[in-house]
């Protein structure tokens, strides 16, 4: 975490409906939102942990937990704790209050 | 989708496994009955084993579990959900006919119907319905609904039922356990309002569609898109499902192509897709084998010795039976 993190950490929900151009829209958990069979929520936790609510082949939300960093871009740096699973590098294309937009990088 | 018959040794289904992370982790009994029915299922298609002729009726109880009166569905709505069940299975739903051309070859029914149990475990008549008013405002996807002691209902034997509980599930829709899993859990949970299509099933869910997608599950069914986030390296072990990248939602229109599956592109109006309920209407073939699979070995119990028999009939004795 550092100046840059400003704006995100929260409990994000993905909605789809607002994406654009390949970049995905997250809202605060609890924000109004259509019913559907599954969005993807993820916590970035201000201590620096994360837990990420992935989709289960049998509908249920499997949770991964790790720690997350902010790098220069910005971009998020997705640790998971269990050491089989990659890291993953999400770009921060815009964080604002009640609304955080990313990007899945390679 | 799925490599070609035969292409994949089904000694790697571990390695392209993706998640039931959970229970995977925490009890290895479920990832070895896990693998052994997948090495059946594949063992059977290599093998040509007979496909089932005679339909297969499957007894089910519906567990209500309500705290508010509102989210006790009424029994009419309950019959409407055995209905759409009977004509999904069936390839008797009226929107079958809305099947794009080229993938009309491909459309299932899969000889399997579903009624309300008319005799309870301990032999007793019944109508197959469970109400139970709970102290839980609403149920997450940890199994708390199956279990009395928790604010829920208990299964009936799984081997002799299919559990459906109905209750306040949040946030999504329903959730499954596939076969192999511990009888006390085993069934399909769906949400009071994405249950049926009258009473309190609401648009775009109120088609029924939801119980028909984790039925799918409970009878071993994958996603279309493979379970591999929005990649195309994942597989659902079906041949006639052309590879997808992630989940359909909304009502796309034809076609949605995705992975390099031009021109027909994704077949997201499978029941095994995430669209909404007017807008998925099949099974494919290779699921309804897949299906049949289950059926024939971790599903036995639910099929008549005679036809059991002619599932098997001819197939070596090398094809293992779960
Ligand atoms: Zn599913």
């Amino acid at each position: 975490m550092n100046a840059t993190a400003a704006g995100l950490p929260g409990d994000w929900v993905h909605a789809r409906e607002e994406d654009t151009g390949g970049a995905k829209v997250y809202r605060p958990w609890g924000h109004p939102l259509p019913p559907s069979r599954w969005r993807h929520r993820i916590e970035l936790r201000p201590d620096g942990s994360y837990v990420d609510h992935r989709l289960g082949a049998d509908d249920r939300s499997p949770r991964a937990r790790g720690h997350w960093t902010v790098e220069p871009g910005p971009r998020i740096r997705l640790r998971p704790d269990d050491q089989g699973e990659p890291a993953r590098t999400l770009e921060v294309v815009a964080a604002e209050p009640g609304r955080l937009v990313l990007k899945d990088l390679p | 989708m799925s490599t070609p018959e035969g292409g994949r040794p089904a000694h790697h289904w571990c390695g392209t496994m993706p998640v039931h992370h959970q229970m995977i982790a925490t009890r290895p009994d479920y990832a070895i009955a896990r693998a052994a029915i997948e090495n059946t299922t594949f063992a059977r298609r290599n093998a040509r084993a007979p496909r089932r002729r005679e339909v297969v009726t499957i007894p089910v109880v519906v567990h209500v579990v309500y705290q508010q009166e509102a989210h006790n569905v009424s029994d009419e709505q309950i019959a409407s959900q055995i209905t759409v069940l009977n004509q999904d299975f069936r390839a008797a739903n009226p929107d079958v006919s809305q099947v794009p051309a080229p993938f009309r070859p491909a459309v299932a029914d899969t000889l399997i119907e579903f009624a309300l149990a008319g005799t309870d475990p301990a032999g007793q008549p019944t109508s197959g319905i469970v109400r139970r008013r709970t102290g839980q405002a609403q149920f997450g996807d940890d199994d708390a609904v199956k279990f009395s002691s928790r604010g829920g209902s208990d299964a009936w034997p799984a081997d002799r039922y299919l559990n459906l509980w109905v209750c306040n599930l949040v946030p999504w829709l329903g959730y499954a356990q596939f076969p192999g899993g511990p009888a006390e859990t085993d069934g399909v949970v769906v949400a009071y309002h994405a249950f049926g299509n009258t009473g309190t099933a609401t648009a775009p869910f109120n088609l029924g569609r939801t119980a028909t997608h984790e039925i799918g599950h409970w009878l071993n069914l994958r996603h279309i898109w493979g379970d591999d986030g929005d990649a195309c390296s994942g597989d659902d072990f079906v041949a006639d499902t052309p590879n997808a990248a992630g989940p359909n939602f909304g009502a796309p229109t034809f076609p949605s192509v995705t992975c390099g599956n031009g021109p027909n592109g994704d077949m997201f109006m499978n029941f095994m897709d995430y669209t909404d309920d007017r807008a998925m209407f099949m099974f494919t073939n290779g699921q309804s084998e897949r299906m049949d699979a289950a059926l024939s070995q971790v599903r036995a119990s639910f099929v008549a010795k005679k036809v059991l028999d002619g599932m098997w009939a001819g197939v070596a004795e090398s094809v293992m039976r779960t």
